[in-house]
């Protein structure tokens, strides 16, 4: 909630088709002062449709038509990125290194207790928040480089190919004094004074896991 | 399975005060290797919870781990195991750690990382593993061994005439290692027979060889854990197999679950016994000694055991047992042993009857023959009475002595001239002896000529005696009536015994059912508890609060009352289920009790993907039934019908369950979308010990046949019309006009 856009209270996702579980699971998260919101059955949320405020997900992992293992696997694919935490009825063992092995932030046996839950939530949005500011970074940096025009971006690539100018003249088809002058307007639209640092942003816009082809041309 | 043993804890912990049970409780944590379906793990782990949670004075939580290690044994496996177990038991510290066996290298790698001052009890298989332990204060390795060569000297003891002594074992890779010691151990303890080692053979080759050994040969079936060819069995399963196979020289093992299947005994080692002392030896752990000022040494669970139904077959004489021997399986069968005398008895009364009858009416044309007749009369063994038309004793045989029939009147007494047979009878109904109205009923209706014959069966005085009386009118003039009177004690036992023991079978079938289901009673059963730990902490911090939300508090409140309703309601309805007993019939809604029974499985049904699709009649469909057992066939039926589908890809499991009015019967129809049933299996599906499953006991139909006998219902199985099987029940409806449905007794 460091971040530029509006902090909002984090949001407590709830589904489990148990009804007095979902009840007692939401009232406890509304009285604990989170924004909370509870689905009684899987599809409700898939149809809810993916948000990008801040929050996490705690799910029962048995439930109808669609287990939690797959609804994890569904969210994901619709775009819900926020952590997941697992409850169960059943110690099931397998389930649950699946489970974890899937990227679910925790996985509390029922009946646990309130302070388990809570602090699992709060691991959850520690979390969420991490990967939020990360996005949020990443995004920046991609408005940066979003500012270059396609020639730029093409010098760019060879530079952090390790490039001379006159390389890379000779490879375009132009003088090195235009190639220079391209090189002079990426090191200012990045921002960054030598080499070995725009190859490091370069690095980490192609490690980030939204880039595509849109993004980056070359 | 693994759950049958976590709803058990759940319930005790249920019955015990939760919020005290919650601060003084000590924990143990048990670690056993294998699942709990393998009989060793299983007598165990039951013997010893039971224990821990019967004698230990305070409340004690008995947590316990399967490993599963020999099905899943990879690396990879033992460590998400290890990370599971972390993040389990990371903020709950058991106060002493039981491991059994192969689980111990596992359970010592926890100790050292979660608990390493939490004392560790081991109970290996051989002194060897329990000596190789790391020595410190917090580990303590006992054993428990077989005895061999104890097993050996007591079965060349029973048969001294054996020429051959036969090992077999099975080629699993310890089974393998362990061969030359226990061969060795043989060869030793039978040093003048011959030896015969079987090792490395398939399960088909041993079958044969066991037909083909030296009829003076004692076979050792030490274990089978897997044959030659890599098939995973149980030596239990191949005893079963021999066993039905018969024609094998005398079995003798080590094992005390394999007593009742076919072997004659031996020296036994019994994981019941060792679950009980384990725990006992556990309870000072929990009083704080350390774990190294335990006794160290062998567990003494080895007992001299033996099936008398074997010793019999092999004619070895009681007196030849070893001194402290136990014999098990002493009835067999009271009705098999009886049957011929009981008939025999009966069609001796018959037939002294008939004579009677065809010699009184000779009478009529041969006076002079009447002293013939009586002297054939006495000669009759059993108890025969000639009454004239007033029930009084004209004539009668001499009878056996000591019979007493009614109080204070033996048959003897009662079979004499001048005595008031009837008057008898209906004086002992008349003050109290409900059983004779109907023998006076019978009598009385003889003699006045409404009834031409008739038998009635009734207790004796004397406690659990049984007689049958049978009574002829005499188609003369002056009228009368020959009766005739067995004793069917012997009879009336044998069909009790089997009634039991139908019982005790059907109970066992119950339990296995419910264990199948145990993953999803604790699913059932968590969602409850869980609902109201949450409330119950909420409550506890809102309580702190000013000012205090108390319309808030007071729903919560409320929602914990109804769901500690909800999971005492699974729970007393697993009791009525488990409940072992008499035969208690009232009038159900078949409808009703299936809608019971599915609300138990259906969770396990999506558990497994398998879709159930209930179409029950519109109107309820009163039977007179024992609830519980009625619910054990449809539990039975569905349970098959989930396991059939197991087999069909996700999306055709689909098991349909119908019930119909048919004329004066109601009719209930399970099917479902499985394999079906081939000619084969159709013609042998009600048979007992017949399966089609890996796990299967083959009971539970042939249980749910007699089950349904009992309430003149039948059960068949067809073909459906897709291509899954059908199965059709069908039960007499009561009639309408006092069709008033009770609720099911929990």
């Amino acid at each position: 909630m460091d971040g530029t856009s509006i902090p909002s209270p984090p949001t407590v996702f709830v589904v489990d088709d148990d009804p007095s579980v979902l009840r007692s699971l939401t009232r406890m998260f509304q009285v604990e002062g989170y924004a909370v919101e509870g689905f009684a059955h899987p599809r409700q949320m898939l149809a809810h449709g993916p948000g990008r405020r801040p929050g996490c997900v705690v799910m029962d992992l048995r439930m109808p038509e669609l287990n939690g293992l797959e609804l994890q696997e569904e969210l994901r694919r619709v775009g819900w990125l926020h952590p997941i935490i697992f409850i169960s009825g059943h110690g099931d063992v397998p389930a649950a290194v699946k489970a974890m092995k899937a990227g679910a932030v925790d996985f509390l046996p029922k009946p646990f207790s309130t302070g388990e839950l809570l602090a699992a939530v709060e691991r959850a949005l520690a979390q969420d928040r991490a990967a939020a500011a990360a996005e949020q970074e990443l995004e920046a940096l991609r408005a940066r480089f979003a500012s270059l025009s396609p020639r730029e971006w093409q010098v760019c690539r060879m530079v952090a190919r390790g490039l001379l100018n006159k390389q890379i003249a000779a490879e375009l088809g132009t003088a090195e004094q235009t190639v220079r002058l391209q090189r002079g307007r990426v090191m200012d639209k990045l921002a960054v004074d030598s080499v070995a640092e725009l190859v490091r942003l370069l690095e980490r816009l192609d490690r980030s896991p939204a880039a595509n082809a849109k993004d980056l041309p070359i | 399975m693994r759950s049958v043993m976590r709803v058990l804890a759940l319930l005790l912990l249920l019955w015990a005060a939760p919020s005290v049970a919650e601060e003084r409780a000590k924990t143990v944590l048990l670690f056993v290797p294998e699942d709990v379906t393998v009989p060793a793990t299983a007598d165990f782990t039951r013997n010893f919870r039971q224990v821990m949670q019967s004698e230990w004075r305070e409340s004690v939580t008995v947590n316990v781990e399967h490993l599963e290690m020999a099905w899943f044994g990879s690396a990879g496996y033992k460590r998400a195991l290890r990370d599971f177990y972390v993040a389990k038991y990371r903020d709950r510290r058991p106060d002493a750690l039981v491991v059994f066996a192969d689980a111990t290298p596992f359970a010592l790698e926890l100790q050292q990382e979660l608990w390493p001052q939490v004392p560790l009890l081991s109970v290996q298989n051989d002194d060897f593993l329990a000596e190789a332990l790391p020595a410190s204060p917090y580990v303590r390795g006992n054993w428990a061994d077989f005895d061999v060569p104890a097993t050996v000297r007591t079965a060349l003891r029973l048969l001294p005439d054996t020429r051959h002594v036969v090992l077999v074992l099975g080629s699993s890779q310890r089974e393998l290692e362990a061969w030359d010691f226990v061969e060795q151990e043989i060869r030793s303890a039978a040093p003048d027979r011959g030896f015969i080692g079987l090792p490395g053979l398939t399960l088909e080759e041993l079958r044969r060889w066991m037909r083909e050994l030296p009829a003076d040969s004692v076979v050792f079936l030490i274990g089978f854990m897997r044959d030659a060819q890599g098939r995973n069995l149980s030596a239990y399963d191949v005893l079963r197999i021999l066993h039905a196979d018969g024609g094998s020289p005398p079995i003798f093992s080590v094992h005390r679950t394999m007593l009742g299947s076919g072997i004659v005994g031996g020296m036994l080692l019994d994981y019941q016994e060792l679950g009980r002392q384990v725990a006992r030896r556990t309870f000072r752990l929990l009083e704080g000694e350390r774990a190294s000022s335990l006794p160290p040494g062998p567990f003494e669970v080895n007992q001299l055991a033996f099936d008398a139904r074997e010793l019999q077959r092999w004619n070895i004489p009681e007196s030849r047992l070893p001194p402290g021997s136990v014999v098990h399986f002493r009835q067999p069968g009271l009705w098999e042993r009886y049957r011929g005398l009981v008939t025999g008895v009966l069609v001796a009364g018959a037939l002294q009857a008939a004579l009677i009858v065809v010699l009184l009416v000779e009478r009529r044309r041969r006076m002079g023959a009447q002293r013939l007749q009586l002297a054939v009369l006495d000669s009759l063994p059993g108890a025969v009475a000639i009454l004239d038309n007033h029930g009084v004793v004209l004539r009668a045989n001499p009878v056996p002595a000591g019979l007493q029939v009614l109080e204070g009147w033996t048959a003897e007494a009662l079979f004499a001239p001048g005595i008031a047979y009837l008057e008898h009878f209906r004086e002992a109904a008349r003050t109290g002896n409900p059983d004779m109205a109907p023998v006076a009923a019978l009598l009385l209706d003889v003699l006045r000529g409404h009834a031409h014959e008739g038998v009635v069966e009734f207790r004796g005085f004397a406690e659990d005696t049984w007689f049958e009386l049978r009574a002829r009118h005499l188609e003369l003039p002056e009228g009368g009536a020959v009766v005739s009177l067995v004793d069917v004690t012997p009879r009336r036992r044998a069909e009790l015994e089997a009634r039991r023991a139908r019982d005790e079978r059907a109970h066992l079938e119950r339990v296995a059912a419910v264990g199948e289901l145990g993953v999803s009673i604790a699913h059932e059963l968590n969602q409850p508890l869980a609902a109201i730990l949450t409330n119950a902490e909420m409550a506890q911090r809102l309580l702190t609060r000013s000012p205090t939300d108390l319309p808030l508090l007071r729903e919560m409140l409320q929602d914990i009352v109804s769901d500690n309703k909800r999971a005492g309601e699974v729970i007393r309805h697993m009791r009525a289920l488990l409940k072992k007993g008499e035969v208690c019939f009232g009038e159900y809604d078949l409808n009703e009790l299936i809608q019971r029974v599915m609300r138990l499985v259906s969770n396990d049904a999506q558990l497994r993907g398998a879709t159930l699709t209930l179409h029950l009649a519109e109107s309820p469909l009163p039977v007179r039934a024992d609830g519980v057992q009625l619910q054990q066939v449809v539990l039975n039926l569905v349970m098959n019908a989930l396991d059939a589908v197991g087999a069909c890809p996700p999306g055709e499991r689909r098991i349909w369950v119908r019930t119909r009015p048919l004329e004066d019967r109601a009719e209930l129809v399970v099917e479902d979308t499985g394999p079906g049933l081939s000619d084969e299996v159709l013609a042998r599906l009600f048979e007992p010990f017949f399966t089609t499953k890996a796990k299967g006991l083959g009971m539970g139909l042939s249980i749910s046949r007699s089950l349904l006998e009992v309430h003149q219902g039948r059960l068949q199985a067809e073909r459906g019309p897709g291509r899954g099987a059908l199965f059709r029940c069908t039960l007499p409806l009561v009639p309408e006009r006092h069709a008033t449905v009770e609720p099911l007794a929990g």
